[in-house]
């Protein structure tokens, strides 16, 4: 795994393909996030599958009356077997050689192509994508573009070596090309199998697309749909509700070009295979029956910042792949879960722009708890965190050996198995810093490991803002980490353990602070989902505490006239959406702000994520600098000590001592000169 | 409802034209008569409604060939007659089932289009190249 993670991050055809998908859909997308309320479709569209996946037994029972009283022969698939087993029942029955397909998706999971090949029976996908993935025996690699992966000049090449073509690297005469080659497939067969969006339960099937190859695989004599039971729903307007916001969460399009609406397609026969495959188990699973909220838009492909630099060929499962592959593959019983839940960063770029609401990283941490894959060191270390006297004093021992940073410089191989090579570790804090002895306060301060083991000057800072504006902070003097650690690496019940410790050490304040988002992230979000305590009034990110305070107290401030930008935290911007007031702060004050792009794309530290997926680590934080450097800026405030370490080391190793990374509360205090 | 309807057609790039009648397809010898028609290069249908919230046209698809017909034109006009536009896909649907009984619907919202190699438009792929939406007066 580790070697082909460096090999797909190095493939510069594949990065080109991949930031120019990325870029157009987001482009597309905040265009028609300004005329269509995203958000409120999000909702109905999460309601309405989570009722339907409620009635999923009613709704099965009704649709397979209605449609045999159709006439049509209709099948529940319980597996993948039983769904091929059907298939060529049907197909040998009537002498079917040949078949051309189209809206493959459920098909690639039943791996319907490689049985009908054994089973001599061709099929051609009509899809261009899917047709090009096909001919260059790979697997789709995304829900909506399953060609996302290859470079125009891969398509040239294997074109013109498969048909002995002369084409040129022109796109519009390869689309030429390709479409008259799947042309000809239309009259070489008498059946078509094609999937569906949606299925109302009386019946009526609902495809969305834009080539028109789904109508001329459609328009057959044999046709037949095979259909997920989580696509079934009570009524049209359900249906129309998904197909209409589908392509605009999905490819940023108002509508696709066509939407096809029937109750009895075109054609002599029509057979429909409803498949389980243990939908109906995941339905009664809690929590991960939201994976059934899914409608396949693959929106948190396009966000992920996995999976937009290593695409789809590696983060996969054995069928779906990226965010949402991950939940599909956990519901397929995909082998390899350990290692693919654990490419994800947990930055919830997916669940921002999922369609359905689906907590796509909650789930995802829950998966890797159920297949936690730490080696022995790293439990350790993780596990020993909840002793913070233990973490005190490997600190002070630590200290004399990593004053000046870890670096590693003269010894590369612990350099490259750590992620050193790209990016420095900070020197080792002479002491945990919530040692300090302070006041008691009704407000306390949070200022979690990295903090204590590294950043002592953040918290020091804090302290001179804090007495400079007459705030009575008490320090914390913490039993444990968070948890947060442990969560992200698998280690639920550790995580746990850790957070019963850290309660106790929260209970008392009316406010607590924290330097670092995703600690507060962590008390906020998950300490309500373990033990049902809600902190979400308690909490709040110490920069964002003092902004709201500023808003309204006079104090002069002394901007650093400097060109400077903010970076968005993961934690702070999508799981506290405290980012954006700290810069808008920061805009008001500063005259030369110049704004990141893509900042509130991952950084790629996520902790010990660095360390295990350092090739991967390395391109996030390549691409945030990328875009530093575009801004001109020569200080980088953010709110996460993770963040500063990733990029400042990044930085160091780049020699780049002209840029500056600095915490908003750092800054905050130079401003008021505290 | 048609202000709307031009409006998100332009959203999606689609021409819209508001016309007193199709006489003009007769230039492309198709016949205006009919419920479709068309040669290789131009093709026409005639819609049961429209749809504002996408800008799509619902049609019938009563037979084969007129599915043929509708895939094979280069430029499809597609005419909708204004009072037949409606808000919603829904809506639209539910009118078109109520002026027909046919069991498959078809929603025209733009031309036969790929983006699937690295993103970049093409027009005309296994369907026509160009739509063009005829918002008539009659009945």
């Amino acid at each position: 795994m580790k070697k082909t993670e460096e090999v797909f991050c190095n493939d510069q055809f594949l990065q080109n393909a991949l930031n120019r998908a990325q870029k157009s859909y987001f482009e597309k997308r905040r265009k028609l996030e300004k005329v269509f309320d995203f958000e409120k479709f999000k909702n109905e569209i999460r309601d309405i599958k989570e009722k339907n996946v409620k009635n999923f037994e009613e709704n099965i029972l009704f649709l397979l009356n209605v449609l045999r009283s159709r006439g049509f022969e209709v099948f529940v698939a319980k597996d993948s077997d039983e769904a091929l087993s059907f298939f060529y029942n049907i197909l040998s029955k009537k002498g079917v050689k040949k078949v051309v397909k189209s809206k493959s998706l459920t098909t690639e999971e039943i791996d319907l192509n490689s049985f009908l090949e054994k089973n001599h029976i061709t099929p051609v996908e009509t899809d261009l994508g899917e047709w090009l993935v096909q001919l260059n025996k790979e697997k789709a690699t995304h829900m909506t573009a399953p060609a996302i992966h290859m470079s125009k000049e891969k398509i040239l090449d294997f074109l013109n070596q498969k048909f002995n073509a002369n084409l040129k690297l022109d796109i519009k005469e390869m689309v030429d090309f390709c479409k008259n080659e799947i042309n000809k497939e239309f009259d070489n067969t008498n059946c078509g199998i094609f999937g569906a969006n949606a299925v109302t339960k009386d019946g009526t099937f609902f495809i969305v697309s834009n080539e028109g190859n789904i109508q001329h695989v459609l328009n057959h004599d044999i046709n037949i749909c095979i259909v997920g039971i989580d696509k079934i729903v009570e009524s049209v307007d359900e249906a129309f509700k998904i197909v209409s916001f589908l392509p605009k969460n999905a490819t940023g399009q108002v509508i696709t070009s066509w939407i096809d609406v029937f109750t009895r397609p075109p054609g002599d026969e029509f057979f429909v295979i409803l498949l389980d495959n243990n939908r109906s188990k995941i339905a009664k699973e809690e929590k991960f029956d939201k994976i059934l909220n899914c409608i396949k838009c693959g929106a948190c492909q396009m966000a992920c910042p996995v999976y937009t630099t290593v695409g789809g060929q590696l983060f996969r499962g054995e069928t779906y792949a990226g965010p949402i592959g991950i939940l599909l593959s956990y519901m397929e019983n995909y082998n390899f879960m350990n290692e693919l839940s654990f490419l994800c960063t947990g930055c919830m770029a997916c669940d921002e722009v999922c369609s359905s609401r689906i907590p796509i990283q909650s789930l995802i941490l829950e998966i890797k708890a159920k297949y936690e894959r730490n080696n022995i060191i790293k439990k350790f270390a993780i596990k020993s965190m909840r002793n913070y006297r233990l973490l005190r004093a490997f600190i002070s021992i630590a200290n004399p050996y990593f004053k000046s940073g870890i670096k590693m410089r003269k010894f590369k191989f612990l350099r490259d198995e750590f992620g050193l090579s790209f990016r420095t570790l900070p020197a080792i804090n002479k002491d945990s810093f919530d040692i300090i002895k302070t006041k008691s306060s009704k407000i306390g301060l949070f200022a979690g490991c990295s903090t204590n083991i590294f950043y002592d000057e953040v918290g020091k800072d804090l302290i001179r803002l804090s007495n400079f504006l007459n705030i009575d902070i008490e320090i914390i003097n913490q039993s444990s980490c968070c948890g947060a650690a442990a969560l992200y690496n698998g280690l639920k019940a550790d995580a746990i353990l850790q957070a019963q410790k850290t309660i106790k050490d929260l209970e008392k304040f009316d406010k607590i602070l924290f330097l670092d988002p995703h600690c507060a992230h962590m008390v906020q979000r998950d300490y309500n989902e373990f033990f049902g305590i809600d902190f979400s009034d308690r909490v709040v990110d110490a920069g964002f505490y003092f902004a709201e305070f500023l808003k309204n107290c006079k104090y002069k401030f002394i901007p650093l006239n400097k060109v400077l930008t903010y970076h968005y935290p993961c934690h702070l911007s999508r799981g506290m959406n405290q980012a954006s007031l700290i810069e808008d702060f920061i805009k008001e004050k500063e005259e030369r702000f110049s704004e990141l792009d893509e900042k509130e794309r991952c950084c790629g530290f996520a902790g010990t994520y660095s360390i295990m997926h350092k090739h991967i680590s390395n391109k996030l934080v390549q691409r945030k600098i990328e875009n530093i450097i575009k801004s001109n800026s020569e200080v980088v405030i953010t709110s996460c000590p993770g963040c500063i370490m990733q990029i400042s080391g990044a930085l160091d190793v780049m020699n780049d001592r002209n840029i500056s990374v600095v915490h908003f509360v750092s800054y905050l205090k130079n401003i008021l000169g505290a | 409802m048609t202000e709307k309807f031009i409006e998100t057609a332009n959203l999606s790039g689609v021409g819209v034209k508001i016309i007193r009648n199709i006489d003009f397809l007769k230039d492309f010898a198709l016949n205006t008569s009919l419920g479709y028609d068309s040669n290789k290069d131009v093709g026409f249908i005639k819609a049961l409604s429209g749809a504002t919230e996408s800008a799509s046209a619902v049609v019938n698809i009563s037979n084969r060939e007129k599915l043929k017909s509708i895939l094979t034109s280069k430029t499809l006009y597609i005419s909708i007659e204004k009072t037949t536009l409606r808000s919603s896909l829904s809506e639209a649907y539910f009118l078109a089932k109520q002026r027909c009984q046919d069991e498959y619907m078809l929603f025209i919202s733009g031309e036969s289009k790929t983006a699937d190699i690295e993103k970049t438009l093409v027009s005309g792929v296994q369907g026509p190249e160009k739509i063009i939406f005829l918002i008539t007066e009659m009945s």
